[in-house]
């Protein structure tokens, strides 16, 4: 980003007319709107994917009015709805963690989307630790939702809360344990370098470099889904047992900041996905014909289709079904796969 | 980063981790103590990336506010008086209590004002995340194996633990 | 040894029918909508479809079949027995003889079941492809066939009131021309000016109230 900020003040004779601090401030103020507009864009786009994906898997049609042709204004008249609704709050709640909880899973959210690279650099911020940055980060997000859970004062919220606790705490473990095959053979945490690995050719790809690694991927995959609370993990937020779990006695603009974190993450998955294992923004020739942000879009966009297919396709896990799914078999599945990586790179060091 | 931001970023962090460590000590709510752990946390964290230590400080996210908070918040919510917000920390016994602190707080400023602490001007930020993990394999690496046997002993203690309390 | 198998074959068979499922909702991912965008397009109805009520009140000759087969008494009907006195007759050449003063059905009770339209013998309560029943006030759930009494009253009454006012005005001009009469007794002129209101007025006079109403049962 350092050199994005410098060509920014350069550029511009009115940054260079202020002190260079305010310059600096003011550019870095633009990139986390650049942040957040994305954010919220991916997620208006995911809302309304969602639905469309929903209703066709259930032989519906989905949106059709709002904004004529296949109702895409829907959800902007959605989060125009949320923004104008009043702003409750349960009189017995705790109000100063009520306020602040659905601000923190926002910014968890949001702060992985600084380090995910669009692009060949394509980066707002270049972070050595790329990965472990956005594992760090996304962990923030269950603190949010253990606030707001807690804070609500009310029975199924903070049910929802604790659900998520425990599951997030847990696949966290299979989450990096499957990462650090990638990292392992990568030789880096950052995801640029780690993209860049994987030029040339879909064989390149760390997916299909090895068999530990293929597993190791859909090990992160059923994993990273828990992580985010979707279907079949969504028990912090299972409708039929919980109303809507730890959101619950939200409303309005609080409300909209929870469910933008939760869509916005399914493309932090999937992004990370796609850039430790299908290759980031390298076409699966040899060569790269199309723009990288447009291959990148198009993995994640895959990725997110599968994820709602997915979610309309399997019905819940049972508390103890989720744990057990966790701890006896992904995580010494990935342990194995891990072994198995190094044992690999030390039979064949120059692959 | 001129010197100015420096000084000036150092300070907002050294307040944020001060002013919330003194909730996590003073506050009688026990949820509000641990929430505020999370700003102290947070607070260490950006004062180690401001010291170009950024694996240390993604490490320090990671685990503490990712996973001892959340055990923590999860002890707390465990207990039994969980229904009702007012979850309280009593104070008792303040006079030793203040003794005791007092004279801790006396050692401390000592040693911190006695020891030739070994000060060294920042360099360029280097990427640390290699030799963390050549040092963690080479010198350190008993350091590190004897955390790893401690940490499993108390992975399988806790098991362990667990097991009895549901077979009884 | 049993355990670590079944350990892997669950393994294999959750990621195995995970694998059928999508394959399932896959295929109907792609087949075509049940639904329909409901105001602007609808389902072509059955031909004997059964939605709200109707009556066509000019044809009922208000015999009460239909109000007795009702299992739920929803349907409320009065009728006024004129002797022998004819109201028309209906499209299928029935004879009315009675006056209906209220044709009422609680379309808030009624459970469309079709039963009162089977006896009816002149085929004038009908069911309609209607299904749109929600109403904005209940009673509009209240639906009234029977020709608007109070409608039928207005005009029982104006015509009896301007019936009364032509009596007066005929007396008046009767007793004018018998003045006239008796005062200058034989002018051709004056006689011939009092002659054509006569029979007009004595129409009106002697139609009773009960030619009124038929005028409207009839057509
Ligand atoms: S449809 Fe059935 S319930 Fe309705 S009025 Fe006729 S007989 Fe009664
Ligand atoms: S059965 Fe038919 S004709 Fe007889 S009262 Fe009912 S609607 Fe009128």
């Amino acid at each position: 980003m350092k050199e994005w900020v410098d060509g920014l003040v350069e550029g511009s004779s009115l940054l260079q007319s202020l002190p260079i601090e305010v310059s600096y401030f003011l550019a870095m103020v633009f990139f986390s709107l650049v942040a957040v507009g994305w954010m919220a864009i991916c997620a208006l786009f995911f809302v309304w994917l969602e639905r469309k994906v929903s209703a066709r898997i259930q032989s519906r049609l989905g949106p059709v009015y709002v904004g004529g042709r296949f109702g895409w204004a829907q959800t902007p008249a959605d989060a125009l709805k949320l923004l104008m609704k009043e702003d409750l709050v349960p009189e017995s709640a705790d109000r100063l963690l009520f306020n602040i909880a659905p601000a923190i899973a926002f910014m968890a959210t949001l702060l992985t989307f600084v380090a995910i690279p669009i692009g060949n650099g394509l980066v707002i911020a270049d972070l050595d630790i790329g990965i472990f940055f956005i594992l760090a980060v996304s962990s923030l997000g269950v603190i949010g939702i253990i606030m707001g859970g807690w804070a609500s004062n009310s029975k199924w919220s903070l049910y929802g809360g604790m659900r998520a606790a425990s599951q997030i705490v847990s696949y966290e473990i299979p989450v990096a344990l499957s990462l650090i095959g990638v990292v392992m053979i990568a030789g880096t945490l950052n995801l640029v370098e780690i993209g860049r690995g994987q030029a040339g050719g879909i064989w390149n790809w760390y997916l299909f470099k090895s068999p530990f690694l293929f597993a190791a991927g859909i090990v992160y995959f059923i994993a990273a889904l828990a992580e985010v609370n979707r279907t079949p993990f969504d028990l912090p937020e299972a409708e039929s047992e919980l109303v809507s779990g730890y959101n619950t006695e939200y409303s309005g603009m609080k409300f909209a900041f929870f469910f933008l974190a939760e869509f916005a993450n399914l493309f932090v998955i999937s992004a990370v996905a796609v850039v430790m294992f299908l290759g980031a923004w390298n076409s699966f020739l040899p060569w790269q014909i199309l723009p990288g942000p447009i291959w990148f879009l198009g993995k994640v966009f895959f990725l997110v289709l599968v994820i709602m297919w997915l979610r309309w396709t399997l019905p819940r896990l049972r508390v103890d079904q989720l744990m057990h799914t966790c701890w006896k078999v992904l995580i010494p599945i990935s342990m194995v796969l891990l072994i198995g990586v190094g044992v690999q790179m030390w039979l064949f060091p120059g692959n | 980063m001129s010197d100015e931001i420096r000084l000036g970023v150092f300070l907002g962090f050294g307040m944020i981790t001060l002013v919330s460590g003194a909730v996590v000590a003073l506050a009688r709510t026990i949820i509000y103590s641990v929430f505020a752990l999370l700003f102290t946390f947070f607070g260490v964290a950006g004062l180690y990336v401001l010291l170009h230590a950024d694996f240390l400080a993604a490490t320090q996210v990671m685990i503490y506010v990712g996973g001892i908070l959340v055990l923590l918040l999860f002890g707390v919510m465990l207990t039994h008086k969980i229904a009702t917000v007012q979850l309280r920390s009593a104070s008792m016994q303040r006079g030793p209590a203040a003794l005791i602190c007092g004279g801790l707080l006396a050692l401390l400023l000592y040693v911190i004002f006695k020891t030739p602490w070994p000060v060294k001007e920042l360099g360029p930020a280097t990427p640390t995340v290699q030799r963390i993990g050549r040092y963690l394999m080479t010198d350190y690496l008993l350091a590190f194996e004897v955390i790893s046997v401690l940490l499993f002993a108390v992975l399988v203690g806790a098991a362990l633990m667990a097991r009895r309390e549901t077979n009884r | 040894m049993s355990a670590v198998k079944k350990y892997f074959s669950d393994i294999y068979n959750s990621m195995a029918t995970v694998l059928v499922g999508m394959a399932t909702t896959g295929r109907t991912a792609f087949r075509k909508p049940v639904t329909l965008e409901y105001p602007d397009v609808r389902w072509e109805l059955p031909e004997r479809y059964r939605g709200i009520l109707h009556n066509r009140i000019e044809d009922c000759i208000g015999c009460l079949a239909c109000a007795r087969a009702c299992p739920v008494n929803c349907i409320h009907i009065d009728i006024v027995k004129r002797g022998k006195e004819e109201y028309g007759v209906t499209s299928d050449g029935t004879k009315i003889t009675q006056w209906i003063p209220r044709f009422d059905i609680d379309m808030s009770l009624c459970m469309v079941c079709g039963l009162c339209t089977e006896p009816c013998p002149t085929e004038c309560l009908t069911m309609t492809k209607e299904y749109e029943l929600a109403v904005h006030d209940k009673h509009d759930m209240y639906l009234e066939f029977a020709l608007d009494r109070d409608k039928v009253m207005a005009e029982k009454a104006e015509a009896e009131k301007k019936a009364a006012k032509e009596k007066a005005a005929r007396e008046k001009a009767e007793k004018e021309a018998a003045a006239k009469k008796a005062a200058a007794e034989a002018e051709a002129a004056g006689k011939e000016g009092a002659e054509p209101e006569k029979p007009a007025a004595d129409a009106e006079a002697d139609g009773k109230p009960g030619s009124e109403e038929k005028k409207p049962d009839a057509s």
